[in-house]
């Protein structure tokens, strides 16, 4: 059963991430994140990591991609003929993504891994939280720091001061 | 260092004076150097009035002089090594007798010039140089080191140069100039290795310190030792002293060199009458006065005879001359001569009063013969005639227009004859008997040749006597040449007759002597005295073997001498007095004997220097100038076109080879970057391809 | 059950789609999206590893989505000062390198 589920998420998401690549409003192609987003999210519940999905789904689908919404906006974006963007290095693109793609499976397809285990783990969210505030809160700290400096940085950068600072 | 009495005498009040005295002529020479021309005047009166004040201090020190002892102020003027090199001053008697004569002869001269330069353009130049000289003249008379007399016996040469080419303009003033100088220089050559000699021997310059050391030294089998020990061969001891008189030769006008002084005539006469009779010549005979004590026998003995032939020469080379002043150039010629006997033959003190006497009745005569020149150039300019204003056969009969002239000039006269009475006979008649002395004492030993001296020296007698009468008939006697009517024709204003009749009145021999028949009364030879040789080698006792002789002869010289006066003066007489047939013949310049022609040429000196010197010098230059031009120019072309060629073949190799890898290499490099420049573009797609694709390598690698 | 290769094989290929968005687009917008393409197939990756009890796998996720909300944020923040200043978020029109 579960089967089914993991291949048609993952089969979607895949979907919508080559719609992303192949289209060229970019409206369209936030939205296809979005749908992205959410596949990639059931797999993360289908791998047994529930807090890791309910984190995916507040940070990317609350946040990032809001904000990208605003950024294309913002941008004139939407309303010029510049939404509508061409693409470049259409064959070195492929190229590459095509070699990198075929080199990771080729990889993977060597390591001989096992199957994915059954998770049976009720207060699997406690231990997460415990574990954060006791064997990984630098690395938490830190993360939190990072996230203060980004919210500042981006707004010094985003505000229309610099811009008059610099002139 | 030799351990001599203190290095360092300190100074004096007299010596402090005569630093005073050296540098008044100096300001002068400043002073009229820096006037502008329109007060050119005023600055030369005011050089009358510095010489004035000089002479003034002079004489006190010199009366200050006379009592005692001399007053020497020395410093260390630098300190090279371990020898301290001096400088000082030396104010002794007979120093101090000939800076009152340069001091009051120059005033004189500033004097006389302020009417005779008066409307010469170089006038302002004329009195800084005048004021120059006198300076340099002074520092060779007070100096007491041969380094500093040279320094300022070469400032001589150059103010003496200036001014005899005053009228640098004229060619033959131009010329006259140069010769002097260069004859000068012979016989600078000759002072500085004497200098060299005596500094190698003693390490010292300084003259009382030489006179010590000289006394010290000893000769020891052909050795010339040092009290020190420093040891030179006997010889130094005769070439240095050689040398030092070369010095006096080139400056005091003797044969061989006396060349410079008949042609430095072209001066003006103001400045013969300084330069030419009274100082600058006199500075080498006052010189071998302060290097006396250490010549040898030798030297003295060549001194002797150079002075003899010199005096001899330059008296027959003044029989026959034209010129007004060129007569009394050789006559000076001459007179020097007598003094390098007197040198020669150890009687300096006799040397010393003949050239103080000199100084005065030389000078005396210059002027006056200046006068007569001013008298007639003013005539000449009047009447708007032409005529050479120097040339004797132009004038005569100037006795009546120009009385005082003429009175001046004729006591000149006498007291350069050596006639009784006057100066010239005094110091003259010393000079001779002193020479009759050394003749008879060196005989006495087997050196006859000596009586070349006296012989040479009592002909002088008479032909002195013979063309200074001859020159007085000429100028003052018998009929005016130059024009039909000596109308016109002005005794000379009172600065120039105030000079002549102070100048006159000290050839008188009463000035000098109070018995005016014999120089042993002289007050003169009271303050000078012959210092006792210090060199090694030489026999005091000769010295007074030579002035007991000299006494002996003395009434039968005396007596001599006169006679020969008279002698030659009758003959002249019989030759030039008016309206005979032989100054007819002379004055139309028929009567040109070989003889004549030999005295109007100097003996053909000048032209014998120039077969003998001048044309295998140009001779030699020439070949030299072509050995050049064929030769070594040549050698020098090839080389520089080896030089070139060689060049051509490196520039080639350097164009091709190594800038051709040069070229190469930032060929390369430029290729290289604009492969390297054509991933760096600012287009992030290469930035982010690229690094994909070194991420894919390694994967490879890793795999 | 899912065999682990699986995840993988999604993962890179979501990688690789990532990349080539990365890679060919030239709105900044797109290639931003790109690179969250690549960060999300990672995360698959941290995930499916640590089945089994063990957590370091999802907490290593879990950091990569702070990180990439702040790599989100300070980008669309560059991308508006950039078009301020170009007027255009054209990647290859933003370039002063004059070539």
């Amino acid at each position: 059963m579960t089967e089914y589920f993991f291949y048609f998420f993952g089969g979607m998401a895949l979907l919508s991430a080559g719609f992303i690549l192949f289209t060229r409003h970019i409206l369209h192609a936030a939205f296809a994140l979005v749908l992205t987003f959410l596949c990639v999210t059931a797999l993360y519940i289908l791998a047994n990591a529930e807090f890791v999905a309910v984190t995916q789904i507040m940070i990317y689908i609350g946040g990032i991609i809001v904000l990208v919404i605003f950024g294309v906006m913002l941008t004139n974006e939407m309303s010029g003929k510049n939404n509508e963007s061409s693409a470049v290095n259409r064959f070195t693109g492929g190229a590459l993504a095509l070699g990198l793609a075929s080199l990771l499976c080729y990889g993977i397809m060597r390591m001989n891994l096992g199957l994915l285990k059954e998770a049976s783990d009720p207060d699997q969210v406690q231990r997460l939280g415990e574990s954060l505030l006791t064997d990984f809160v630098l690395p938490f700290e830190v993360a939190a720091i990072l996230l203060l400096m980004a919210l500042i940085g981006a707004a010094v950068i985003a505000s229309d001061k610099l811009k008059k600072d610099q002139e | 260092m030799l351990a001599y009495s203190p290095l360092y005498l300190p100074w004096t009040s007299v010596t402090l004076l005569s630093v005073v005295i050296l540098v008044l002529p100096f300001t002068s020479f400043l002073l009229n150097t820096l006037v502008t021309n329109r007060y050119a005047r005023q600055a030369s009166i005011a050089s009358c009035f510095f010489m004035v004040l000089s002479s003034f201090i002079s004489v006190v020190i010199l009366l200050d002089v006379m009592k005692g002892v001399p007053h020497h102020s020395r410093f260390i003027w630098f300190s090279a090594g371990t020898i301290d090199f001096t400088a000082g001053l030396l104010a002794g008697t007979a120093a101090m007798l000939l800076t009152v004569t340069v001091n009051v002869v120059s005033l004189l001269v500033h004097l006389y010039s302020l009417v005779y330069m008066r409307d010469d353009e170089g006038y302002k130049r004329y009195y800084s140089f005048l004021g120059l000289f006198t300076f340099s003249m002074l520092g060779i008379v007070l100096a007491d080191n041969l380094l500093i007399i040279f320094m300022f016996w070469e400032l001589v040469g150059l103010s003496s140069y200036l001014l005899i080419g005053h009228w640098y303009t004229k060619e033959a003033a131009a010329r006259a100039a140069r010769k002097a100088f260069i004859v000068n220089r012979i016989g600078d050559a000759g002072f500085i290795i004497g200098m060299s000699v005596l500094w190698m021997q003693f390490q010292t310059l300084d003259i009382e310190m030489l006179k010590v050391a000289m006394g010290q030294s000893y000769v020891n089998d052909g050795l010339w030792i040092t009290g020190l020990g420093h040891t030179l061969e006997l010889k130094w001891l005769t070439l240095m002293g050689l040398g030092l008189f070369l010095g006096a030769v080139g400056k005091s006008a003797q044969f061989p060199l006396q060349v410079w002084l008949p042609d430095a005539m072209e001066g003006p006469t103001p400045v013969s009458a300084l330069i030419h009779a009274a100082t600058m010549v006199a500075a080498g005979v006052f010189f071998m006065g302060r290097v006396f004590v250490l010549l040898n026998v030798e030297v003295l003995s060549v001194i002797a005879i150079i002075g003899s032939i010199t005096a001899f020469m330059g008296a027959v080379a003044a029989l026959a001359q034209h010129d007004i002043k060129k007569v009394l150039a050789y006559s000076t010629i001459s007179q020097l001569g007598y003094m390098f006997i007197g040198v020669g033959t150890g009687a300096m003190d006799l040397a010393l009063f003949h050239l103080f006497t000199h100084a005065f009745f030389k000078a005396a005569l210059f002027l006056a013969a200046g006068s007569v020149i001013f008298g007639l150039h003013e005539l000449a300019h009047q009447k708007k005639l032409s005529f050479d204003t120097q040339d004797m056969r132009n004038m005569g009969g100037l006795r009546s227009k120009m009385p005082l002239t003429f009175a001046i000039y004729s006591i000149s006269t006498l007291a350069l004859m050596g006639v009784p009475m006057f100066s010239g006979f005094l110091s003259k008649d010393a000079l001779l008997s002193a020479s009759v002395g050394w003749a008879m004492t060196l005989s006495e030993s087997g050196m006859v040749w000596s009586y070349i001296v006296p012989i040479l020296a009592f002909l002088t007698v008479a032909l002195t006597a013979f063309y200074m009468i001859r020159q007085v008939l000429l100028v003052f006697f018998g009929r005016f040449r130059a024009a039909e009517k000596m109308e016109g024709i002005m005794e000379s204003p009172m600065l120039i007759k105030v000079p002549l009749i102070i100048l006159a009145v000290m050839s008188i021999g009463f000035v000098w002597s109070l018995n005016p028949f014999d120089y042993n009364t002289s007050w003169f030879l009271d303050v000078i005295s012959v210092p006792d040789m210090v060199t090694p080698g030489v026999d005091l006792a000769i010295k007074f073997e030579i002035v007991k002789a000299s006494g002996q002869y003395h009434i039968l010289v005396s007596v001599a001498s006169v006679l020969l006066v008279i002698l030659g003066g009758a003959l002249a007489w019989y030759r030039f007095k008016p309206n005979t047939s032989y100054l007819a013949e002379y004055l139309s310049d028929k009567a040109s004997s070989p003889m004549s022609r030999l005295s109007l040429n100097n003996w053909y000196l000048d032209e014998a220097y120039q077969r003998v010197i001048v044309l295998p010098v140009n001779l030699i230059s020439r070949s030299a100038s072509r050995v050049e031009t064929n030769v070594i120019d040549r050698a020098v072309n090839v080389v520089g076109i080896v030089n070139v060629l060689i060049a051509y073949i490196i520039g080639w190799l350097d164009r091709n080879i190594i800038d051709g890898i040069i070229n190469f290499s930032v060929f390369f490099v430029d290729k290289v970057g604009v492969i390297a420049k054509s991933f760096q573009r600012g287009k992030i797609h290469g930035y982010i391809i690229l690094s994909v694709l070194c991420i894919l390598l390694i994967i490879l690698l890793i795999l | 059950m899912i065999p682990l290769e699986h995840f993988y094989f999604i993962s890179a290929i979501l990688f690789a789609l990532g990349l080539a968005i990365v890679v060919t687009r030239r709105n900044a917008i797109f290639v931003l999206m790109g690179v969250e393409l690549m960060l999300n197939a990672a995360n698959i990756n941290f995930v499916a590893i640590s089945h089994g009890g063990k957590l370091e796998g999802q907490l290593f996720a879990l950091f990569v989505i702070v990180v990439a909300a702040a790599e989100a944020a300070v980008g669309l923040a560059i991308i508006l000062a950039v078009y301020r200043r170009f007027k255009t978020i054209n990647l290859d029109k933003v370039n002063e390198i004059t070539d």
